[in-house]
């Protein structure tokens, strides 16, 4: 449709570069994302119950409701976001921004502010000591999501600063230890599911095919998958849960005023401070991830969107942050567009709403779509050798070992736990160091490692780029500094 | 391979068929095997 003058009339043109909402790399990549959040929410449920004590009227028609909400309004900005940068750019290969519950932050809410803070009240004799934890964790959402929401007028800067070896490799190094090894781990303690989905996976993603009947890889890994969990056992997970029933969100604005009167900010600070960093560092590696893979997001939009999603969640009753996941050059080689956020928040927030989660996780074990998650993780360690200058390959290397070295320690202090410490059977002590120590380990090391692996990794994988381009001794010089500087110089 | 037994503190190699991976195993490489017949070229990955 061109006009007298040669030209494509304006309407061909808007009309050429509508970008469809959902294809059918969506469907792949919203099991990957929503079995991401499946496990987070399961541990919400879990530790809420388990550890804090919350009832489960409080979870159930608190807390999963108001998560939900702050997975939706995430989820379905990301996908605007990438929707319209694609109708920008006229391309139709841009992948949003992955997002959900901060893993990190559920576990320091759960173990550093809410437990504690149930601890107090009990002590001081409140009336009801797990609704003070609730509220304490409120109160520690919402500051997340404030530091967040002011950290995104200056990340730009911290992100233009660093270099991409540094940024990706940190990512690397979780995704190597936290997502592939301990997948890994579960793939061959059920290898029937875990190696047979995991040949899907590889047939499809690494191969590059996709199975007649135009079914996607993902849909046939997470259904044979299921049907391979019933059939050898792993399925159904737990025992058969009571009847799903309708529960919306509410605001809890009076139980967040009761904890800013309760003095919750204070005791805490260190550790909301802390994770409010560590979700903002967090989010700028994966924008820059994100650019890597060709998807160059706007980082104030990005970061405020996030502070938004853990504010939401404060105001109608979830006590944990979200954050821009890892893994969007792991979706976006999937085929994965903007529609599988939104396809994720809308699965999210039924399950949660209707109180239909335990059923799902009673009917689909985490084993059926693990090879997806673990392919994830391949993607994210490949991108962060790939998306940089070889010259930095030393420097990708020194920015993984400390999040390796945090799984580590990790799964040393589990193995401790397995064995009865960290609990009734005995503290953890300084006493376990020499223990370690005689066999070799020096688990001291690891501990140190552990704090903080985030900064530790970035920081010595900076370092490592400046020395590899000299620019510790003066300004950049040799045949490669011009080119691997261009960005932060 | 893949076959282990507990001895007093470590585990080591046990020289029996493990029979979950014999399947497992067997099921990746049936499905590496019928792929020819089973998929076709996608281009929408990588």
């Amino acid at each position: 449709m061109r006009n007298r003058s040669g030209r494509a009339s304006g309407a061909f043109v808007l009309l050429s570069c509508r970008v469809r909402w959902i294809v059918r790399g969506d469907i792949d990549g919203f099991f990957g994302l929503a079995l991401d959040n499946l496990v987070q929410l399961l541990l919400i449920d879990t530790l809420c119950r388990g550890v804090v004590g919350f009832p489960a009227d409080l979870v159930y028609g608190r807390v999963l409701p108001a998560a939900a909400i702050s997975i939706l309004v995430g989820n379905v900005a990301y996908a605007f976001q990438a929707h319209a940068l694609a109708e920008r750019t006229g391309r139709t290969d841009v992948c949003a921004l992955p997002y959900g519950i901060n893993t990190v932050s559920l576990f320091a809410h759960v173990f550093l502010i809410m437990l504690p803070a149930k601890a107090i009240a009990e002590r001081v004799g409140a009336p009801d000591p797990v609704r003070v934890a609730w509220q304490a964790g409120l109160l520690a959402t919402l500051a997340t999501g404030i530091i967040e929401l002011a950290c995104a007028f200056v990340a730009e800067r911290v992100r233009r600063m660093t270099p991409r070896a540094a940024l990706l490799s940190t990512l690397a190094g979780i995704a190597l230890g936290f997502i592939s090894l301990g997948f890994l781990f579960r793939t061959f303690a059920h290898p029937i599911v875990g190696l047979t989905t995991l040949a899907i996976v590889m047939l499809t993603y690494f191969g590059r095919v996709r199975f007649k009947g135009h079914i996607p890889g993902g849909v046939v890994a997470v259904a044979l998958g299921t049907l391979l969990c019933w059939t050898s056992g792993i399925a159904p997970v737990g025992s058969r849960p009571s009847s799903a029933a309708l529960h919306l969100p509410v605001p809890v604005f009076g139980d967040l005023i009761a904890a800013l009167g309760g003095g919750h900010v204070v005791p805490y600070l260190s550790v909301i401070i802390a994770m409010g960093l560590f979700n903002v560092l967090g989010s700028l590696q994966n924008i820059e991830s994100a650019e890597a893979a060709g998807d160059s997001y706007d980082t104030r939009y990005s970061l405020t969107i996030n502070g938004f999603g853990s504010i939401a969640a404060a105001l109608f009753g979830s006590a944990f942050p979200t954050t821009i996941y890892i893994g969007h050059p792991g979706w976006k080689a999937l085929g994965a567009r903007a529609g599988y956020s939104i396809l994720n928040g809308t699965f999210v927030t039924i399950i949660c709403v209707t109180g239909t989660l335990a059923w799902i996780a009673w009917a689909i074990p985490i084993d059926a779509g693990m090879a997806i998650v673990l392919w994830i993780g391949m993607m994210i360690i490949a991108q962060a050798f790939q998306a940089t200058p070889r010259e930095h390959a030393p420097a990708v290397v020194v920015g993984l070992l400390p999040g390796i070295g945090a799984w580590g320690a990790l799964m040393a202090k589990n193995g401790l736990r397995a064995a009865g410490l960290g609990g009734p059977g005995g503290p953890f002590t300084d006493a376990l160091i020499g223990e370690f120590q005689k066999t070799d380990t020096w688990f001291a090391g690891a501990l140190a490692i552990e704090q903080g692996f985030l900064f530790t990794a970035m920081l010595l994988s900076a370092a490592t780029v400046g020395v590899i381009e000299r620019r510790c001794a003066g300004p950049p010089h040799g045949r490669h500094a011009p080119r691997c500087c261009r960005r932060w110089a | 391979m893949h076959s282990y037994q507990w001895t007093y503190a470590d585990t080591a190699l046990k020289l029996a068929p493990a029979w979950p991976f014999v399947i497992g195993y067997g099921g990746m490489a049936l499905l590496f095997l019928v792929a020819e017949w089973t998929t076709e070229e996608g281009g929408e990955h990588g």
